[in-house]
């Protein structure tokens, strides 16, 4: 070699074991932050994380009764929830009935989150405020859901919000997202197809779907609902 | 040939005003099998607009 390449190769070996090194640290850090693998509760786990992604060295599954509430509260510039680094789809192993276990703020104020992948968002008792002030947020590939399962709040200020897509039962009065004036006519349809046939009970349930998205449903599809004991509103 | 009578009750709020059964707000309410228009009353957009920001100052940011 030549001294001009003795120079390239000699920069691009300190870069190497600077990279090396870079790793060796994160490695670090992520062994420590998750327990080697084996955390099983990330409530507020990445609390005010300004990261735009949020890729951890071992998958993230929460087990624990508390696994999921503010996970990623303000994170303000998270852009994108990964399903190749979050599975949320185990139930909690250690349930005590606390009224505050679900997706309570769990996505709160990530304010230029645009997409959550399918991470397996199963039911849980109550997505209470768990979407709140997602501006940006356009995509919620699958939200699981069930008869028991509560809504407070859970889409205020979505405003971006297109896609979304339940699995499962709507049976609590509660879902608002009025805010949501861009959702297509297919996540109108999840939402429609999703609601429990409350019409034995004599008892009314409302789902708030707001005038813009009320104009995109044909009268036979807002039957659908209203016949299943729903008033629409 | 299929005949489908489909039946929908809508209530509509007058001009300026909102429809509320207490707890739900809308302008247009197309109502359930079991509601009737005697659970839901007019209120004012202001008084809608007020209860809206009170709401929305309940979420922690």
């Amino acid at each position: 070699m030549n001294i001009a390449e003795k120079t390239l190769q000699l920069k691009q070996d300190f870069d190497d074991v600077y990279d090396a090194g870079k790793k060796a640290e994160s490695d670090a850090f992520w062994d420590m932050f998750q327990d080697n693998g084996n955390r099983t509760s990330y409530s507020s786990a990445f609390y005010y994380w300004s990261a735009q992604y949020i890729r951890p060295k071992y998958k993230v599954v929460p087990t624990h009764e508390h696994g999921i509430t503010q996970m990623f509260n303000a994170c303000k510039k998270l852009k994108k929830i990964e399903s190749a680094y979050f599975d949320l789809s185990q139930k909690p192993q250690n349930f005590t009935g606390n009224i505050n276990f679900g997706y309570y703020y769990t996505f709160n104020s990530c304010s230029q989150l645009e997409e959550i992948e399918d991470i397996g968002m199963i039911a849980q008792n109550h997505y209470n405020y768990a979407f709140a002030y997602c501006y940006a947020l356009h995509t919620i590939a699958k939200m699981g859901v069930d008869a028991n399962t509560q809504f407070s709040n859970t889409f205020t200020s979505c405003k971006e919000l297109v896609n979304l897509t339940l699995d499962g039962i709507i049976g609590q009065n509660g879902f608002d997202i009025h805010w949501s004036t861009k959702l297509t006519h297919d996540s109108l349809m999840s939402i429609i197809n999703a609601l429990a046939d409350k019409s034995g009970t004599g008892t009314t349930f409302t789902i708030t779907l707001g005038t813009e998205n009320l104009a995109k449903l044909t009268d036979a599809e807002k039957a659908i609902a209203t016949q299943k004991g729903w008033s629409l509103a | 040939m299929n005949i489908t009578t489909i039946e929908l009750r809508k209530l509509t709020a007058s001009e300026g005003m909102m429809l509320t059964n207490g707890e739900i707000y809308g302008k247009e309410i197309y109502l359930g099998v079991n509601d009737s228009p005697d659970n839901w009353h007019e209120v004012s957009k202001e008084e809608y607009d007020a209860k809206m920001a009170q709401r929305e100052s309940e979420v922690m940011t």
